[in-house]
């Protein structure tokens, strides 16, 4: 069987191959099916990773979207960084359990498999898209002046976190604060870093529509 | 963001300049095109740096291209 050349032919039908495997791969990484083979759960990061590229590079060479146009190469990333931080949150908000109570051998390689597979895809995407822009330019000072202005509120949302956190765990009394095992805290600090940077990615998407909109 | 107190010509400017299109203008600056259509439509106030790039690209002098919005 010939396969068609990626970039010669169609590209639909490559776009819709790695859309499939992301697909799959997604699947197998966020709802592994149970009574599979590990080697067949196993699969979902190599082919988050195989099928983003391949849907990538297939959206690469189609021509620019209205909104590529419309939208800073910077507020695109700041979309993505959004999307990302917010799968974070939610593989991580789905797995508190595990962090709470401790992560088994198991529990980290799944654990390890969902967070690999989400960096790996952003990765893959954030390198791609880069490269699809070429030698334009993709921040300049009003790009950096938004990036500033909101990293002022992920730090103010990092420093509510971090004060509570440790508020609530200076004044407390020690039999209240049994719950408080140093993985539980750990925990608490890493959800405190995940909303900080929500916060933030909120904040730059929030200016960007903002100065569009003109309100 | 909103509410600069600077008004500019930049439409004007590259409209006597047989239409310059807002990408060719923004690669003259090193910014990119959405910076040019939020300098137009007035929602943000530029470096002094970036002022004099655009004036510069447009052959005029800074006062030509930015004033203040109660002038």
């Amino acid at each position: 069987m010939v396969l068609p050349n990626p970039v010669k032919s169609s590209h639909s039908v490559w776009l819709l191959l790695g859309l499939a495997a992301l697909g799959a791969g997604l699947w197998l990484v966020f709802w592994p099916p149970s009574g599979y083979s590990m080697w067949i759960v196993g699969m979902g990061g190599p082919l988050v990773g195989c099928g983003s590229a391949l849907a990538a590079i297939q959206l690469s060479l189609w021509r620019k979207t209205g909104f590529e146009h419309a939208a800073a190469p910077a507020e695109i990333n700041a979309w993505i960084m959004l999307l990302f931080v917010g799968a974070l949150v939610a593989v991580s908000l789905g797995n508190a359990d595990l962090l709470a109570t401790g992560l088994s051998g198991h529990g980290a390689t799944h654990l390890g498999l969902k967070l690999g597979g989400l960096t790996l895809f952003y990765l893959i995407l954030a390198h791609l898209l880069r490269a699809r822009r070429g030698e334009a330019i993709l921040e300049d000072e009003r790009d950096l002046e938004i990036r500033m202005r909101a990293a002022a509120w992920g730090r103010g949302a990092l420093i509510f976190c971090i004060a509570g956190l440790m508020v609530m765990l200076g004044l407390s009394p020690a039999e209240k604060l049994r719950w408080a095992t140093t993985l539980v805290i750990a925990s608490q600090l890493w959800f405190s870093l995940l909303w900080g940077w929500l916060v933030e990615y909120i904040a730059v998407v929030f200016f960007y529509w903002r100065d569009r909109s003109g309100q | 963001m909103t509410g600069t107190p600077l008004a500019n010509e930049i439409r004007r400017w590259r409209f006597e300049r047989g239409e310059m299109t807002q990408e060719a203008l923004a690669q003259a600056c090193g910014v990119t095109r959405q910076t040019i259509i939020a300098l137009e439509a007035g929602k943000y106030a530029p470096s002094l740096e970036l002022a004099f790039r655009i004036a510069r690209a447009f052959g005029v002098g800074v006062e030509e291209v930015f004033r203040w919005k109660t002038e």
